[in-house]
């Protein structure tokens, strides 16, 4: 026979039932006994208890607010002070028009390539026809090409 | 007293769940949850301990033993998350260690009759088989105690790798490194 089987035959191995209910009976008789408490156990049960308590006070300091910014103050919430409030505001107001100004110049630059190739000439005549018949051409939106993002930003503050 | 008399349904199958109920209830030190638990794993533990003492009446007093000392302490145990059944066989390689020790001091285990270790309960199986088994348990008995340990709770007893590492203090990978040079080793001596 296989070891393996063999073993699982181990299984059949029971102990006498006289003996499991004698031996059940006289357990059951007794009381079990309180646990002891040695200066060890109470030392662990007492750094345990300590270690519960610091761990969840630094997590709700933590959800209130704590290590937010350079004041440690866990009550004083960044996200609902009225100055930083306003002036997140303006930079989003600011960053659209940063963004429509920025699709204004793709704009321009996509037409301004469209009308250069309607006009091109062969390519044999290389990259020069092409900037050249690009020069010639007199789109309205080529003019705001040439408005650099420092020229914007300054006309926007004013 | 009277929440003491609950009587509680023993499953044959280990259910997880009416386990931790009843460890809960036996912590608080009623007699029947514990009795339950007795019952569930008196079988278990006495087959672990019978395979490593190979005498029926050892096996008896040693199993006594360990449910004894577990009801004795049960109200220091702590749920660990481990299965019930791995501290039970802690408590039991400890009493099969101590009763090891006592036993050297008496006698050596070569100048015993060899009729004094016989196979219990094992009448259902023919006498080839008996005579295989009762090799294969002297086999065993050679082993490591941890090979041992290994080889009654994996391959006899069918507990899964966690649990075997649980009540051996090992991981499981440890287990399942064991269990092969166990095996290895109980074929080179069989």
């Amino acid at each position: 026979m296989n070891l393996l089987e063999l073993l699982k035959q181990f299984k059949a191995i029971s102990p006498d039932p006289a003996f499991k209910e004698q031996s059940k009976r006289a357990i059951l008789a007794t009381e079990p006994a309180a646990p002891v408490w040695t200066p060890r156990r109470m030392f662990f049960r007492v750094v345990e208890t300590g270690v519960a308590v610091a761990l969840t006070g630094f997590f709700i300091f933590l959800i209130m607010g704590g290590f937010s910014g350079s004041t440690i103050s866990p009550v004083q919430y960044a996200a609902l002070d009225p100055a930083s409030l306003h002036a997140e505001a303006q930079a989003i107001d600011m960053q659209i028009q940063l963004a429509q100004l920025n699709y204004n110049e793709v704009a321009a630059a996509e037409s301004t390539a469209q009308a250069g190739t309607v006009t091109a000439a062969p390519k044999t005549m290389g990259l020069m026809a092409i900037t050249s018949s690009t020069s010639s051409t007199t789109l309205p939106a080529a003019s705001t090409s040439t408005v650099t993002i420092d020229q914007a930003l300054e006309s926007l503050s004013r | 007293m009277q929440s003491n008399q609950t009587a509680y349904i023993t499953f044959p199958m280990i259910d997880g769940t009416h386990d931790k109920e009843l460890v809960k209830d036996a912590v608080r030190g009623k007699s029947s949850a514990f009795g339950s638990l007795y019952d569930r794993y008196q079988p278990m533990i006495y087959r672990f301990v019978f395979v490593k003492v190979g005498r029926r009446e050892d096996a008896e007093d040693i199993t006594h033993q360990v449910f004894m000392a577990a009801w004795q302490n049960i109200k220091g145990y702590k749920d660990m998350g481990h299965p019930f059944s791995s501290w039970l066989y802690q408590i039991a390689r400890n009493h099969v260690i101590d009763h090891y020790r006592a036993k050297k001091s008496e006698t050596s285990l070569e100048k015993m009759d060899p009729d004094y270790f016989v196979m219990p309960a094992t009448a259902q199986f023919d006498l080839s088989t008996k005579i295989e088994m009762e090799k294969v348990r002297k086999a065993i008995g050679e082993l490591k105690p941890d090979y041992q340990d290994v080889i009654i709770m994996r391959f006899i007893e069918d507990l899964p790798l966690k649990e075997v590492a649980s009540a051996m203090d090992k991981t499981e990978g440890a287990v399942k490194l064991m269990q092969h040079r166990a095996i290895k080793e109980l074929k080179k001596i069989l």
